[in-house]
């Protein structure tokens, strides 16, 4: 296709060279936010995988052994819990360690409630009511936390950022593809009278067409490129400036399926062509006001 | 050949350019198109190059009906046609053998053949050692001549002339019109705008004479009967090359 002879100048240097730094720039931020979409997307499924089947009972200080052996003894009994753990008093400590003043937790005169870790077994929200009414029915105080609320909060927030992310993207995708038609349609009337001057001598519309997209696939192919390394720098280096996060949040590229590279890479295959199309149509309809 | 039944044009609701315009071209024929400024020279011109489509009337051109043919179809007979503009209308960022070439390479010839006509056509024009010069390092006579060879390259049945001394001196003019004399005696049919009177009295054709929107047929005076010296190809080759 690059070896067609062109008899159209369309070629400008200074403004191809501009043309390809907006396509690379595009293409860079379309890609990064698709990137961070992507992996919000992974983190919350990585989430709602690890505490969705968690849930935490907490005793207050004081209740007696006998209540504990009591919910124990539920515990045992009920066929919604898999497995569950006493949580140790450092770990208890560690959890409240931001609220409470550091000394009065060395000097242990804060009352420390009795921490069960339960892992639940996939069921019904009945069998999770029935639970939680009989560690009511045992003592009032006792508490079940199921992570259910906080979670589907934050899941919330981040399917709104998702949808933002998305919206910029295909809003930034939307933005070059218009730019470029806008191109097409300059470069059509600055080159009018050529154009008339091949049709008269029985040119094709497709002959013609092929000259514009040939041009427009040489510079958006190079502007993609450029702007795919550039959004591969940028993610690597977000990833490493990031990695110190724990490991269940920190980002890397192991973060994304396979799906999601796929999606990657297709993502400027599919913008590419829709840019072709749109210039396409564009001569065709420049050409259709000829006889 | 061609064939104008009842042509009327008009551009948006401005009144007729013309109206009512009926003639035949046969195959061979060599006509002036003449009138003064502003008579619809030009826009005849484009009816008989495709470029506009007349407002009611009928045309015929090759044995096709131009009116019952879509985009697609009009693209064979326009292949069919070769034009002269007055203003040469060459691509000053392509060379003077791609500008020359450019008929053929919508054609999608084979680049040898491309290669070898055009070379063959530069040389005949005297411009063979000029081929790889810009359109704008040639005099205005030179560029006529690409224009010229343009036209021919890819031997069209009918050649349109739109005023293509326009903008010579009297002198290339006069050699201008002696090669179409000859490409006419090839078998070219050819039709020429112009209101040079001194061309239409010194090459005398029948006339097609464009005044107030009327179309008026103007039978040539006695053709001079000129014994040819040469074969027509060599008595071209050594006109075009003075131009």
């Amino acid at each position: 296709m690059f070896n067609f002879h062109q008899t159209i100048p369309l070629k400008e240097k200074s403004q191809d060279r501009i043309l390809t730094i907006m396509i690379a720039l595009m293409i860079c931020s379309i890609l990064v936010i698709e990137c961070s979409a992507l992996f919000l997307t992974n983190l919350s499924a990585r989430w709602h995988n690890s505490v969705i089947n968690i849930a935490t009972v907490e005793a207050p200080q004081g209740t007696s052994r006998n209540t504990l052996n009591e919910l124990e003894k539920i515990f045992k009994n009920s066929v919604f819990i898999d497995d569950y753990k006493v949580m140790d008093e450092d770990s208890i400590k560690k959890i409240i360690a931001p609220w409470i003043n550091k000394d009065l937790l060395e000097d242990g005169d804060i009352p420390l409630p009795t921490i069960f870790t339960l892992s639940l077994r996939s069921g019904s929200s009945i069998e999770r009511d029935k639970l939680k009414f009989a560690l009511k029915a045992l003592n009032k105080d006792i508490k079940m936390e199921t992570h259910q609320n906080w979670l589907s909060e934050a899941f919330k927030r981040a399917k709104s950022l998702k949808i933002l992310a998305w919206a910029v993207g295909v809003t930034l995708s939307l933005t070059l593809i218009t730019s470029l038609t806008i191109l097409t349609r300059t470069r059509v009337l600055l080159n009018m009278d050529v154009l008339k001057l091949l049709h008269t001598s029985g040119a094709t519309d497709r002959y013609i067409t092929k000259q514009f997209l040939t041009y427009i696939l040489a510079i958006a192919l190079k502007g993609i490129l450029i702007g795919g390394v550039l959004a591969g720098i940028l993610i690597y280096s977000l990833a490493s400036s990031v990695n110190s996060a724990p490991k269940d949040q920190a980002f890397t590229f192991s973060s994304l399926t396979q799906g999601d590279i796929i999606a990657l890479w297709l993502t400027p295959i599919i913008i590419l062509a829709l840019m072709l199309i749109t210039t396409s149509q564009t001569v065709m309809n420049a050409l259709k006001r000829m006889i | 050949m061609i064939s104008f039944e009842e042509v009327g044009l008009r551009y948006g609701n401005q009144p007729e350019v013309f109206s009512g315009v009926n003639f035949t071209l046969s195959q061979g024929a060599f006509y002036y198109l003449s009138g003064p400024s502003g008579a619809g020279k030009t826009s005849l011109i484009k009816l008989l190059s495709l470029t506009q489509r007349p407002t009611r009337g009928f045309i015929r051109m090759f044995g096709q009906l131009i009116e019952h043919q879509d985009r697609k179809s009009l693209v064979s007979v326009r292949r069919k046609i070769g034009i002269v503009f007055q203003d040469f209308r060459l691509l000053n960022h392509l060379s003077v053998f791609e500008n020359v070439a450019l008929p053929l390479r919508i054609k999608q010839t084979n680049p040898k053949a491309i290669k070898k006509n055009v070379e063959e056509l530069l040389d005949w024009v005297g411009l063979g050692d000029r081929m790889h010069y810009s359109p704008l390092m040639l005099s205005g006579g030179e560029q006529q001549r690409v224009s010229i060879a343009r036209a021919i390259i890819s031997q069209p049945h009918l050649l349109l002339a739109d005023e293509p001394t326009g903008n010579l001196d009297q002198e290339i003019s006069d050699k201008l019109l002696k090669l179409f004399n000859q490409l006419h005696r090839m078998g070219t049919t050819i039709v020429m705008a112009t209101h040079n009177e001194h061309i239409i009295q010194n090459n005398p054709h029948p006339i097609l004479h464009l005044d107030n929107g009327i179309l008026t047929e103007k039978i040539a005076p006695t053709f001079p009967n000129r014994k040819l010296r040469k074969s027509p190809l060599a008595e071209i080759s050594e006109t075009i090359k003075h131009l």
